[in-house]
């Protein structure tokens, strides 16, 4: 079931909620089962297939992880046997029927299968995991299958991230969610009110202002430039406001419960460079991509050269990671690009620049110049055929190909666009609210507080609609 | 519990403003559900169309398909009796609904008569379409806590207005104006009902079907208590400006045949009842499916219903 709906809001999470709390006061062991059982009714919601499939899979890699920890040896055919069986897995729901589509649309079809939702997601978890078991940094008696399968299938993150470490939840499952749990309760109210309001009231919003403009792209037909930067900015809004909103009732959701999970966002939209976009942007990926693809393909520890080409793969994968499609090679491919041309810039055409020169470069047009990257990469990430995105990309940034006849929205859109962006730019963060929440630094204002996240919550409640699922279900 | 009280105020306040905000009933009518449009028809008939109404006709898609009121009015006119007669038969039940068109009908026409259809079991709820026309007095007219889709319909509702206080602040949002051509009146059905069709319960046939022992009787009693409710509200609210009104006892063929007295007494107590002549509503052939009369059954009822609505003016006549 998705966050935003009303069986999740007014059913499954006050009931898991309650049952938690209740149960964990007299055992802790049967509560963290019984938020295992909540998250596998969480997750057969949507298809009760997908339960097997994904059930299936955690058994496996349980027994992959003890076997490997039971050896001092560790050896390595089990862990790329493990991994490698995990990836098969991912290669067969995800990327068969593309692969078999470059042969023949015929052959595609007829072995498309249904992606099971959030295999993206629950893979890469245990192939951290499994990496981590083999380089000793979690003890046999660490791993019991009570706290494995809850870490994997814990709902706030089951489905869209964030993407969990172990070391995130594991000595939360030993007790130390127990403390202060008024106050995260009434941070989680607050922050997930704010997602809710993100995802239903902004980023549902903006996308009918997206999507005819894709769609027109994709068909083949000629959008004009003012459509396209109206339709590629709605579309970076939406897709921000969508997926942090998700993010938020997530963190939201484990903190009503008394668990405390990592954010995934920091107000991406105000980086002045790609690199520190990615610092800002689904940070739980970029942290998994650092630590089991960067750094074990060599990092920065085998030249300058493999570096770059080490940051190019590990986009370019990353970008492969969220789909089967060219579009999603191109963008990561322009990612990979865009970060290895930040780094040889910064670490050596900056420090040649006299220090008085400097902001120059790097203040305003550092920041135009990285929001025109990030959203060339959007088209991309986007649009559904390669045409549709090229042809975009030269109404967007191509001289010579842009028009700006007629009106490319109304006023209406307009206007929810700035919105959008002067509060993904401006205002303070979910992270923000919830580190000033939890510190205390807004205890006098409580009452406040709660009456604007009532406010959010109670319209954002009013307008959810059941046909608008969360943009990352897709990956 | 400072931010508890936060949270629920906000709530509140919320709630309260989108209940209460004052959206224009054309702009109501404008973003009505596809499948409500009937209604927006029917608002037409009485708002726009500046012929008077004497007669109506008010009730669900049995009245819409089963009453030809220019067959009525011309067989009046024959007889001598000049009066307009609007069939304002709306789709889908839903008393409340009723209500609603009968006050907008009493607010631009002076009828002198309002025939409203019997239903042979009040549905427990009320109509799918409401939340999209009504203001707070409307959503709150009826006794709506045994309204079983209360809950569904005021969510809805709240939608409604969020959307329509949204589009009116908004400053290039078109105001609504209709840009259709009005149908209303009679909409014959030129089918003939074939039996061999296979077909679902019908309502009564199901709420029929919750009556077998005395807790679901009782549950329903509670239920149904809803629409009769908003019947007696309808009959009171005619009463009081001097308006007749009458049922018509105009069933789903499985029913049509065979009245229960027990129901027809709680609709006598209010007004007059009538009841199509047996003949005609037993025979098949007469119906487009298993709830509405076809074009033929709609035009043999006339002879009836303008005898019957004859008799109802003149009888006022008489009173006067």
């Amino acid at each position: 079931m998705s966050f935003a709906s009303y069986v999740y809001i007014l059913a499954f999470l006050p009931a898991t909620c309650l049952g938690f709390w209740l149960i964990q006061r007299i055992k802790l062991h049967a509560a963290l089962w019984y938020l295992t059982f909540a998250s596998g009714v969480f997750y057969a919601y949507w298809n009760p297939r997908d339960l097997l499939i994904a059930g299936a899979s955690v058994i496996a890699n349980y027994f992959a992880a003890k076997a490997l920890l039971s050896s001092k040896q560790r050896p390595r055919w089990l862990f790329v046997g493990a991994v490698a069986a995990n990836l098969l897995a991912l290669g067969y729901y995800k990327y068969l029927a593309f692969l078999l589509g470059l042969v023949s649309v015929e052959l595609a079809s007829a072995h498309s299968v249904s992606l099971p939702l959030g295999i993206s997601f629950f893979t890469f978890t245990q192939i951290a995991y499994l990496a981590d078991c083999r380089a000793g940094k979690i003890k046999p008696e660490q791993h019991v299958p009570r706290d494995y399968f809850l870490f994997v299938s814990f709902f706030p993150h089951l489905i869209a991230g964030p993407i969990l470490h172990h070391s995130d939840v594991f000595r939360q499952f030993r007790g130390g969610f127990r403390d202060d749990r008024a106050t995260k309760i009434a941070t989680g109210i607050i922050l997930f009110s704010i997602g809710l309001f993100k995802k239903v009231m902004i980023a549902d919003n903006l996308s009918l202002i997206a999507k005819p403009v894709f769609s027109l792209a994709d068909g083949g037909t000629s959008v004009s430039s003012g459509q396209a930067w109206v339709g590629a900015v709605a579309y970076a809004m939406q897709l921000y406001f969508d997926f942090s909103g998700y993010s938020d009732m997530a963190v939201a959701s484990a903190l009503l419960i008394g668990f405390r999970i990592p954010f995934n966002f920091d107000s991406p939209y105000r980086a002045t460079s790609i690199i520190e976009f990615w610092r800002r942007w689904h940070m739980t990926l970029s942290r998994f991509l650092r630590d089991y693809l960067y750094i074990p393909l060599g990092g920065n520890q085998k030249g300058e050269r493999r570096r770059f080409l080490n940051i190019f793969t590990t986009m370019l994968l990353g970008g492969i990671w969220h789909g089967a499609g060219v579009n999603f090679v191109i963008w990561g491919a322009l990612h990979g690009l865009f970060i290895v041309v930040n780094h040889f810039w910064r670490d050596y055409v900056v420090p040649a620049m006299p220090a008085a020169g400097r902001s120059r470069y790097l203040g305003i047009p550092g920041y135009i110049l990285t929001m025109a990257c990030v959203l060339l990469g959007w088209v991309f990430f986007r649009a559904e055929t390669v045409s549709g995105a090229f042809m975009l990309t030269t109404r967007l940034f191509w001289l010579p190909q842009m028009s700006f006849e007629g009106s490319p929205a109304t006023t209406s859109e307009l206007s929810l666009i700035l919105a959008a962006c002067l509060i993904a730019t401006t205002l303070p963060n979910s992270r923000q609210v919830h580190d000033h929440l939890l510190s205390g630094n807004l205890a006098q204002h409580w009452r406040i507080m709660g009456m604007a996240a009532g406010v959010l919550f109670a319209v954002a409640f009013v307008a959810i609609s059941p046909d608008s699922p969360f943009l990352y279900f897709q990956f | 519990m400072k931010h508890s009280l936060g949270f629920a105020c906000g709530l509140l306040l919320v709630l309260l403003a989108l209940t209460f905000w004052p959206r224009p009933l054309a702009q109501r009518l404008a973003t009505l559900h596809a499948d409500g449009l009937r209604v927006a028809d029917v608002y037409q008939r009485m708002a726009s169309d500046p012929s008077p109404i004497d007669v109506a006709f008010i009730g669900t898609s049995h009245v819409m398909n089963g009453i030809d009121d220019r067959g009525v009015e011309e067989t009046l006119a024959r007889a001598g009796i000049r009066a307009r007669v609007a069939n304002l038969g709306t789709t889908w039940m839903g008393r409340d609904m009723h209500l609603f068109l009968t006050r907008k009908l009493l607010a631009f026409k002076k009828p002198q008569l309002v025939v409203v259809e019997i239903n042979e079991h009040e549905p427990p709820y009320g109509h799918p379409m409401l939340p999209y026309v009504a203001s707070a007095s409307d959503m709150f007219c009826c006794r709506f806590l045994t309204d079983m889709n209360f809950p569904k319909m005021y969510m809805l509702f709240l939608k409604e207005q969020l959307y329509g206080a949204l589009s009116t602040a908004r400053p290039s949002a078109a105001a609504a104006s209709p840009s259709r051509s009005w149908t209303y009146g009679w909409s014959p059905l030129d089918r003939d009902w074939d039996g061999n069709m296979p077909r679902e319960r019908s309502l009564g046939e199901r709420i029929q079907g919750l009556i077998g022992s005395k807790a679901r009787e009782a549950a329903y009693e509670l239920t149904s208590d809803f629409g009769k409710q908003a019947i007696q509200q309808i009959a009171d609210l005619l009463k009081s400006n001097n308006v007749r009104v009458a049922f018509l006892y105009l069933p789903e063929y499985a029913f049509a045949s065979g009245a229960e007295s027990e129901n027809l007494q709680f609709y006598g107590k209010l007004g007059p009842v009538l009841v199509p002549p047996a003949a005609l509503v037993a025979d098949r052939r007469n119906w487009a499916d298993f709830a509405h009369l076809n074009r033929d059954g709609a035009l043999q009822l006339v002879p009836y219903m303008s005898s019957a609505i004859a008799d109802l003016l003149l009888g006022k006549e008489a009173e006067r």
